[in-house]
Parts: C-alpha cells; structure tokens; sequence
C-alpha cells in the first residue's frame, strides 16, 4: 500500500479547513442529499463528502456507510486531493496504491473509487465528494460532469454555513452587548433615584432647620418687645440688626439653596423615572397633542398678548407621552424666554420626512447667543438673562426622551430675533426596542 | 395613686434631623400627646412587643430608607403580629415612588407621606387626621 503524500499547502491547507467549523458536527440535510444524489447518479452504493484533517478523514455526510472518519494514511481522498480533477480507480485489487489497502481488503471492500476534490475559492483542496462501489466501474462524461458540480456544490453549502454561523456569532454578540448595555442603564437609572432620594434627606434637614431658624428669630423679637425697658435702645437696635441680617437672611439663603437642590433632585428624579418606563408605541395625533400644551399655556398666553400658530400636522407611529413631554418643553421655553419688545409669536409645523417628520416650533423671543448654543442641552447649564425661574433641565430632558425615541432636537436661533427648535422625530414599531 | 401613662406617638427615623424637624412641627401644629422618637426598627418592635396593649401608641410614623431593619420589615412586622397590627402606620419618606407606595399600602401601612420641604403643612395633616381618628390629643397652641 501507498500511503498518499501530504500536501506541500498542508498548514494553510488544515488552516483553511478549520475555517469552516464543520469538522465533528452533526449531519445536514443538505450535504446528505447531496451524497444521495451523487450514489443515484453514479449507481454506487456508497458516497462520501469527505474531509482531510491532519491525521483522519471525517465524513460530513456519510451515505450507505456507518463509519464516520477513516485513518487519513487509508484514504483514497488524499491522493484525490493531490490533483485538480476527478481521480478514479476503477479497479482496487489491480492497483498497487491500494491493493493491500485495509479498506480493500476488509470492509467496507472498496474496489471502485471515483472522488473529486473540494477546492476553496482560493484554491485548498480540503476533502472530496466520492463514490464508492464493491466492484469495478467506470464513469462516463456526464457522470465526471456530475461530480464535478456536485463537488462545487458542496464547496457552496460549506461556505453558506459559514456565512450564516458568523452571521449568528454576530447576532449573538450583538445580542449580548444589548443585554450588557440594557443592564448597565438599568444600573444607571436604579443609581439615579437611589441617590437622588438619599440627596433629599439632608436637603430636607437644611431646609427644615432654616425654617426653625426663621421661628426662632420670631420668637426672639417678640421676647425683646416684651423685655422693654430693660435693655437699652442699643442693644435693642444691635439685636434687630442680628436677627434681621444675620439670622434671617442666613436662614432664607439657606432655605433658597436647599429649595434649588431639591428641585434639581426632583428634576433628575423624573428624569430617571421617565426612563424605567416602556415606550408604548401607537398612532399619536399629533395636533391633538400640540393644541392640549398650548391650550396649558392660554391663560399665560393671553396675558402676555402671545399667540400660537399651530398648523395641521400629520400624524405619526410613536409614543405619545414622550412627544407631549417634549412638546411642553419646546413650548415652555418659547414662553418663558419672549422678548418684552414685542407681543410673543409662536408658530409650529411638520415636514413629513422619509421614516419620520420633523416638527418646527419657530418663536420670535430674545435668541440664543451662538456661544451659548452647545449648553442649550446640557442639563442644569441655563444661559443668557438669568431673569426667569427654572431649573435648567428642560431641553436636556427633551433631549434624552428624544434620543430614546432614536430621533433628534436641535436648534436655530438668531438673537434678539427668535429660536427655532426642530424635533425630529422616528415613526415606527422599531421604537418599542429602544432603550434610555 | 394610680399614674395613667399619657398615650404617645411614635417617630422611627434615622435621621435624628427629620426626626426632630417632625417631633417640632407636630408640637407647633397642636399635637400634645407625648413622643418619643427611635433611630432604630429593631427598638421599636422589640418595644412594643413586650408592652401591654394599654400603653402602646396611637400613631407611628415611620421612616423607610433605614439601615439595619428597613422601614418595609418593620412594617410588615407591624401588621402582621396580632398585639401590633391595629395600631395605624403613617410612612413618611423621601421617596414617591409608585411602586414604593403600592407595596407600603400592600403591607398594610394606613398613610403614605412623601416628606415636604415645609413641615407645617404635613404636621397640619398629621393632626387633622389624628383628629377624624380622634387619637391626638390637642393644646392650645401658644
């Protein structure tokens, strides 16, 4: 016997085959078809998509065998792996290659062998398709022809399967960057209103305990009103002033710091909260939903001389309350920030986009300085004239519950002359995946 | 001479500020029943446990977000012992969160209270309900 020599390609050869992660995995109907076909086509009783590993073959589909890999010394597959074309032996017992060969002379008595390589795109032999008979045979044109495509078409389900298993790695990966990222915000938003509820207690102490102030220096006036004549008029006076702009005044900035720190808490608080909850996708009306937030600024509106423009707009696959809240917001701002100098125009429109629209709140109030136009979303940063009550969280809270919509808000605005903020908003169920 | 315990209300907080803010507040808003205030859960079931059912209180207001035993197990303890179960529970906390609220009023706790940045309003509250409950006893306030 002949034991076929090794490949002078063999490292990149195994390499290449390794590649395919087919090596020791169950039967596919698709490879044993292939092997049935082939035995039909041939009238064999046997055929083989065999693959070369370095000490073995190991069969990928086995048909009309029960073995499933052959010492590699014993394969007929490494001498057909050795040429380009289909190598046959038509009669065993009359070849000195294989005459003595264990698989001749004992089971499965291969005495017909006809395989064609598999070769890879970029040219490794890495096994054949073969057919097998205990007798002799020979093969005519069309039964070469057969093998040969046969013997591609096996190449083409080994490269599909590799395809479609790294597709899968992919989503798996993916899947479990998701999971990693979704717990994380979890984390995140259950770390928010953790801290943000440990935050008020002691705000709560500072503002408690100002007020107590507040009544002790009450208290403290009246036990001097009632002392009279015996203090003199200048300890009464130095006293006043003590009580009034020291105790007091300590007291009430106190009371405002701790008062800011607890509206910021609650501000972060909500925000957190907005966040734990499911977006729930439907048809919103949009104008609905616009002409409920102006219709919570009329009385405001009104008495400033201010009008809103609202013009018909379309509606759209979201989630309702995101939008209402973001709404509010854009809306707020263009009120709260009018300029004085003239009665306060708002004027709000859609432009139907591909996958989404966009909606415009244009208003002719005081501007955005350019420079300040990049902590407009920032949370807490409050720019321009600091006239105006708020806790700087607005547009940073418009702008997370529009990022988790997968949409975006920006901004234009020329000073002393108006702002014109621009939702765009995402239309659609894919919505429903999206995360804070 | 036969000496009648005054019947009292029970503050169970931490935080001896909230504490004390509240025990002022409730005084100034009129509540004159004795108060005594416990930093820990575990002292006040142990305390009640062991008291005769005439002396114990007619109002504990408790805080959630302790260390130790958290407000939820001593509420729960509360409510499900029989000699500690009808004593009403108003829980006063930092947080409100729905899901916190729910399962305070699941546990049995009669009120829940997010606590203010004023107290007056809430110890206002506290003693209106006492009195619909009629359990606080009033004073003229001075």
């Amino acid at each position: 016997m002949i034991a076929a020599p090794i490949p002078h390609d063999e490292a990149n050869r195994l390499a290449k085959l390794f590649d395919y992660r087919v090596l020791d995995t169950a039967p596919e109907p698709n490879f044993d078809e292939l092997t049935e076909l082939l035995a039909i086509v041939l009238d064999v009783p046997i055929a083989l998509v065999s693959l070369i590993d370095e000490k073995r073959q190991w069969f990928k589909s086995h048909h009309g065998l029960e073995a499933t890999e052959t010492p590699r010394e014993l394969a007929f597959c490494g001498h057909a792996i050795l040429g380009d074309d289909v190598f046959i032996v038509e009669d065993s017992h009359a070849d000195e290659r294989f005459s003595d060969n264990p698989l001749v002379t004992g089971e499965p008595r291969v005495r017909f062998y006809a395989g064609m390589p598999l070769i890879t795109g970029d040219g490794y032999k890495i096994g054949t398709v073969c057919g097998i008979d205990h007798q002799p045979k020979t093969l005519d044109e069309d039964q070469r022809r057969i093998l040969d495509i046969i013997s591609r078409q096996v190449i083409d389900q080994l490269e599909l399967r590799k395809n479609i298993a790294g597709r899968e790695e992919i989503l798996r990966e993916q899947d479990l960057t998701l999971q990693r990222l979704d717990s994380a915000n979890e984390e995140i938003r259950d770390f928010v209103s953790v801290v943000a509820h440990d935050l008020r207690a002691p705000v709560l102490n500072a503002a408690g305990f100002s007020d107590e102030l507040l009544a002790s220096a009450d208290e403290l006036e009246k036990v001097i009103g009632r002392a009279g004549g015996d203090l003199s008029d200048e300890a009464r006076n130095s006293i006043a002033e003590i009580i009034n702009d020291d105790i007091r005044d300590s007291a009430v900035h106190i009371q405002r710091s701790a008062k800011q720190m607890d509206e910021r808490i609650a501000a972060v608080s909500s925000i957190s909260k907005y966040g734990r909850r499911e977006l729930e996708v439907e048809n919103v009306n949009l104008c609905q939903v616009v002409k409920q937030v102006c219709d919570d600024h009329e009385i405001k509106l009104k008495s400033v001389g201010g009008e809103i423009q609202v013009e018909d707009l379309p509606e759209i696959d979201t989630d309702k309350m995101s939008v209402q809240l973001v709404m509010e917001n854009v809306v707020a701002n263009a009120v709260k920030y009018r300029d004085k100098k003239r009665p306060l125009r708002i004027k709000i429109w859609a432009d139907v986009e591909p996958d989404g629209l966009v909606v415009h709140c244009k208003d002719n109030g005081r501007g955005i300085d350019r420079d300040d136009m990049a902590s407009i979303f920032v949370m807490f940063r409050r720019v321009g004239l600091q006239d105006r009550q708020g806790d700087g969280t607005g547009l940073a809270f418009s702008r997370t519950i529009v990022n988790r919509l997968g949409g975006r808000i920006w901004c234009d605005s020329e000073p002393d002359q108006g702002s014109t903020f621009h939702v765009y908003l995402p239309s659609g169920q894919s919505l429903k995946t999206g995360v804070a | 001479m036969t000496q009648v315990k005054p019947v009292s209300i029970y503050v169970v907080d931490d935080d001896s500020g909230h504490s004390r803010l509240i025990e002022k507040n409730l005084r100034r808003s009129g509540i004159g029943n004795e108060i005594e205030v416990f930093s820990d859960g575990r002292d006040v079931l142990n305390r009640m446990q062991n008291e005769r059912k005439q002396d114990q209180p007619i109002l504990i207001l408790l805080d959630l977000n302790m260390p130790g035993l958290s407000g939820k197990r001593v509420l729960k303890k509360l409510k499900t012992d029989e000699r500690t179960k009808q004593v009403p529970v108003i829980v006063l906390t930092t947080s409100d969160s729905p899901e916190e609220i729910k399962e305070c009023y699941e546990l049995g706790c009669n009120l829940f209270m997010t606590k203010p940045m004023r107290y007056e309003k809430f110890a206002e509250n506290v003693r209106q309900l006492g009195l619909v409950f009629q359990i606080v006893e009033t004073v003229p306030v001075s």
